[in-house]
């Protein structure tokens, strides 16, 4: 079981360990914020999330350890950001598994908005993990391409080969997104 | 090396590149790089590979063998790293 935990629900020790991670050279080096976060820095930002409804944000814990991160935001009306991050030993099945479970959970939530993703240049893994999600690139800088998928788009991605393989299997770990 | 395995695993690939259209993936030998630094596949599609050839490995030699095990999921230390790798490693758990 894969759980979605709030960060305003975690303990201390669970935000020891997701700080750890964000804060990881492998996570940081293709983040729009590159610099480390200190840790008061980050408890007074989990705090801000308190109430707000434009965003949430979830540590992805399986058998209770913090393994990663997934994310959604209000951008601009009828768009939502989202992000994910992982630790580099977490399994290509946890990969799937998470970030197939949370697109469906934004799309049954605002079916029509689009998900647009925000991945940097060099980071090809995470590139083509958008484009098997369905993702198109819409516009580009020189260090970040975006990346956008509507609701239509992802039904139709996951009646292809490889979504609909993973989906179909028994081994496909269940999530669960916690409030 | 078994050279069912390898037809297996080269069958998937062909069978996943249908919808990657992933260059490397054209031609691929023992040493095509799968999974991890140099590799053609995210997670999504490695994950897709393994199930089709757990499949086909089941036709061909009436056993299952489960690739999909956290542990052999590991993108540091991997038996998904290339063909030979993941040959290596049916060949291992059918002889288990």
């Amino acid at each position: 079981m894969i759980r979605l935990v709030n960060y305003t629900a975690l303990d201390e020790s669970a935000h020891e360990r997701l700080l750890a991670i964000r804060n990881s050279p492998d996570i940081r080096r293709h983040a729009h914020t590159r610099e480390p976060i200190g840790w008061e820095e980050h408890l007074k930002w989990v705090e801000s999330l308190r109430d707000n409804e434009g965003r949430g944000y979830y540590a992805v814990m399986v058998d209770g350890t913090v393994v990663g991160g997934v994310h959604w935001s209000d951008s601009e009306p009828g768009k939502i950001v989202w992000g994910i991050f992982f630790v580099p030993e977490a399994s290509a099945w946890m990969i799937a598994a998470t970030a197939i479970a949370f697109i469906d959970t934004l799309f049954e939530r605002s079916p029509r908005c689009t998900l647009v993703s925000s991945v940097h240049a060099e980071n090809l893994g995470a590139i083509r993990f958008n484009r098997q999600l369905g993702f198109k690139k819409c516009a580009e800088t020189a260090d970040f391409w975006t990346m956008e998928l509507d609701e239509a788009g992802w039904r139709s991605q996951k009646e292809g080969k490889i979504l609909r393989t993973i989906i179909q299997n028994p081994a496909n770990p269940p999530v669960q997104m916690e409030p | 090396m078994n050279d069912t395995i390898l037809s297996i695993i080269f069958a998937a690939l062909a069978d996943l590149n249908d919808e990657l259209d992933e260059p490397a993936l054209e031609h691929p030998t023992p040493q095509t790089r799968l999974f991890g630094n140099g590799g053609a596949l995210d997670s999504l599609s490695l994950v897709s590979l393994i199930a089709d050839v757990e499949e086909k490995v089941f036709e061909a030699f009436g056993k299952t063998v489960l690739l999909a095990d956290d542990k052999a999921m590991s993108q540091r230390v991997s038996p998904f790293r290339d063909v030979e790798t993941l040959a290596a490693y049916i060949e291992k758990l059918l002889n288990g």
